[in-house]
């Protein structure tokens, strides 16, 4: 039983917070228009197991 | 309580304050991948919150390691990521948040709650009470970001890829044989789950909320249910 709930406050409560905040609230970024490439990257290399951390990552 | 419950509560905080403070570098790593991404404001903002959600998380696990007399460790300074590095940029940045907040945190949020229930000391649910309304957070915004995401990615590369993030939340530990003591249910009174009792709500949680959420995305997680049937065979065994 408190699993269900867990899923509708997590999962169902996530999947509707951007309708819930006013539809997707506006882009941070302007989308790149047709002649702009990609970004090569979206986030900074960061370290990976099994080269790094193995403990956990959760309580 | 016993010494050794008393030496093995403060080392699950210990861990926690590694948990929290990396956590923090990467959500506020991934707040900009999203800034960088064009996702919406709601969800850069609810990241870079949760980065400093996880800063005072820390301080409170530190707190309860003074209050224990055990050793604060020192804060994690790596930013870790887990996905593999030839993935595209978008897709890269969708692995990262389905780890740290589709399996991670929502992971947590069941652990939390189990912990709530147990709760007898003041302060000690106080903290968890925090704790769980700002994981609660933490966890929305990956289902959230997934929602964004639907429209702009395919989705259906994350689904053999789900067994690995899921190991990765659980770390080398929680499927090997339990330490003396891990399993002494007096350990509630001072916020550990018993380590048998983990097992069980880490598998029940990916099974009713995990599995289902992803399958909400239409995300095969055929080879998930398959990793966590594994598990269950490991635990039958450990149990025996």
């Amino acid at each position: 039983m408190k699993l269900k709930r867990l899923f509708q406050v997590l999962v169902l409560g996530g999947t509707s917070l951007l309708a819930a905040c006013g539809g997707d609230s506006g882009s941070s970024n302007p989308p790149p228009g047709n002649n702009t490439p990609p970004p090569q990257s979206l986030l900074p290399d960061g370290g990976m197991p099994p080269t790094g951390y193995q403990g956990p990552l959760i309580w | 309580m016993v010494d050794s419950a008393g030496a093995l509560i403060a080392q699950v905080w210990a861990v926690r304050h590694g948990v929290e403070t990396g956590a923090s570098l990467r959500f506020a790593a991934l707040s900009e991948g999203m800034r960088a991404a064009g996702a919406p404001v709601t969800l850069v903002e609810l990241a870079a919150r949760a980065s400093a959600d996880e800063v005072r998380h820390a301080a409170h696990c530190a707190d309860i390691l003074r209050s224990r007399r055990a050793e604060i460790p020192p804060p994690e300074t790596r930013l870790l990521f887990f996905g593999p590095r030839d993935l595209g940029p978008e897709q890269r940045l969708t692995y990262e948040v389905v780890a740290q907040s589709c399996i991670s945190e929502t992971e947590s949020m069941a652990t939390l709650v189990t912990l709530l229930d147990a709760a007898s000391d003041g302060h000690l649910k106080t903290v968890l009470q925090e704790l769980a309304r700002d994981e609660v957070q933490h966890a929305r915004l990956g289902w959230a970001y997934l929602s964004w995401a639907k429209d702009r990615l395919d989705l259906s590369f994350l689904s053999a890829f789900l067994p690995a993030m899921a190991a990765a939340a659980t770390g080398d530990d929680l499927f090997q044989p339990a330490a003396p003591g891990a399993d002494d249910p007096q350990l509630l009174r001072g916020g550990v789950v018993p380590k048998g009792d983990r097992r069980r709500i880490y598998l029940e949680t990916l099974d009713s909320v995990v599995i289902p959420g992803f399958e909400e995305f239409r995300i095969d997680t055929g080879p998930l249910r398959q990793w966590a049937d594994d598990k269950r065979r490991v635990v039958a065994g450990l149990e025996s």
